[in-house]
């Protein structure tokens, strides 16, 4: 099982007892999916859990925000070292350049980047870290973030291990763009609800209106835009309350 | 939803559907969760009877397609058996020369919010996989467009388009507004009124609203 060429790779951990901890892995996961989720705490139990599972030292999870700039949102430690250093990373280092390509990125062996991300590396070995990989949360043509894991060992992830954290990693980014998508479209249809029954009130009103005065449809819209005016009162509480009987504009 | 565009003409919405599918006329309908509806586009005078007969029967596969989400394809209207969930519209169609209606839901993200209608003057053979697949593409890519379009129309004073049917059914609220005056009743059973007198008479609901409107028809006469 040990592969010789590798710069470390699992060897102490037996095949179920890993299997059971992907298992409950996944169904955590997808539990935190299914009912009223939290979004950081979803993402924090993303990043320990690919931390724990695949044995690394840390890591740190950053989601693109509305301007498309990585913000950190979770992260295995609150060390403002460990912070810093992701951060520094979404700006130019392998957190960046996974996000920007949509593709896995992984240093085996920080000393060895061929002066690529210079701030990044230096920081990273600085703190211990020896090795880092960077995996996409990305559904088909959209990328959303990046998880990101730091070795204290140099390290090449094996090929079942960056099958596994792109696995838990894509679990949470298409839960997180369906809760986007029902978001968007609820506050769209409720703004077409709110424009259709305003209307309907209005020209409810119109009638209403026009039947008691025996002014004409378009003349009765102007006594109630008029009263509106006049009372800085929203149209369509003026209608609401003409069609309701209870509210007279034509009363001086 | 996102980004700025101009918003789309009647015309943009219903022409994709006539144009990619065996299809003569469509008509777009977006409808709200609580059922309030407004006619976006429709092609042709066929299809805006169909859109008007659905609204005014509360019957069709219009609501059906709305209800399940899943398009109601018809393609031979005149088969026995195909009017079972629709008796009252379904009757309507031969003198209209309808022989094939099809309902495809809009979606946008994962809400229904409206249903394109589609009709065809003869029975066409079922519809390919193929087919479908291009029907709701296009029923898709509609809307988003059709509610802003909806939602613009509504919000505006005067109507966008007075040769929309979403424009004319105003007067059927202002007709319902002065049936609440006339007859002492909330809107809701004036409404019912209003239909219930156009379903008596044979008449559209609209026409029997412009009457009312104009003074031509008081219904507390008739009680």
């Amino acid at each position: 099982m040990t592969d010789m060429n590798e710069p470390d790779q699992h060897s102490g951990i037996a095949a179920e007892d890993r299997e059971g901890r992907l298992g409950r892995a996944f169904v955590a996961l997808a539990d935190t999916l299914t009912s009223d989720y939290d979004l950081v705490e979803l993402l924090q139990l993303l990043v320990d859990t690919c931390t724990d599972l695949l044995d690394t030292a840390g890591g740190g999870l950053l989601l693109a925000d509305a301007q498309g700039r990585l913000q950190l949102v979770a992260s295995t430690s609150e060390q403002a070292d460990l912070v810093e250093l992701v951060q520094i990373g979404a700006q130019n280092g392998p957190c960046f350049d996974c996000f920007a390509s949509g593709t896995a990125v992984t240093v085996p062996d920080l000393r060895d980047t061929d002066g690529r991300w210079s701030s990044f590396t230096r920081e990273a070995l600085a703190q211990g870290f020896a090795s880092v990989h960077a995996t996409p949360m990305r559904l088909r043509n959209q990328v959303i973030g990046t998880m990101n894991l730091l070795d204290v060992k140099p390290r090449a992830l094996a090929g079942a291990d960056i099958a596994v954290a792109q696995a838990l990693t894509d679990v949470a980014t298409i839960g997180i763009l369906q809760a986007r998508l029902l978001r968007e479209s609820t506050i769209v249809a409720e703004q077409l609800h709110s424009a259709l029954s305003s209307r309907v009130l209005i020209e409810q009103a119109k009638g209403v209106l026009s039947a008691t005065t025996r002014l004409s449809i378009d003349d009765s819209f102007r006594a109630l835009r008029a009263y509106a005016r006049r009372t800085n009162t929203p149209l369509r509480t003026v209608a609401a309350g003409v069609v309701d009987r209870t509210l007279d504009v034509t009363a001086r | 939803m996102t980004g700025r565009r101009t918003t789309p003409s009647p015309g943009e919405l219903w022409a994709p559907f006539v144009d990619g599918l065996p299809v003569d006329g469509a008509s777009i309908t977006v409808i709200t969760r609580t059922g309030l509806s407004s006619t976006v586009s429709t092609s042709d005078e066929v299809a805006a009877r169909l859109d008007g007969l659905q609204l005014e029967l509360g019957e069709g596969p219009r609501w059906q397609a709305f209800r399940t989400g899943v398009p109601v394809l018809v393609p031979d209207a005149l088969q026995p058996g195909a009017h079972d969930a629709w008796p009252l519209f379904g009757v309507r169609l031969p003198p209209l020369g309808v022989g094939a209606v099809f309902a495809i839901p809009l979606v946008l993200g994962v809400l229904v919010v409206g249903i394109a209608d589609l009709w065809s003057p003869a029975a066409t053979g079922p519809w390919s996989e193929t087919q479908l697949a291009e029907a709701l593409g296009i029923a898709a890519a509609a809307a988003g467009p059709s509610v802003e379009l909806a939602t613009r129309s509504a919000s505006s004073p005067r109507p966008v388009s007075p040769s929309t049917s979403a424009e004319l059914r105003r007067e059927v609220h202002q007709a319902t507004g002065m049936l609440v005056v006339q007859l002492d009743v909330r809107p809701p059973e004036a409404l019912l009124r209003l239909e219930a007198h156009a379903f008596a008479t044979g008449r559209p609901v609209l026409d029997v609203a412009r009457d009312v409107i104009a003074r031509r028809l008081d219904l507390s006469a008739q009680e």
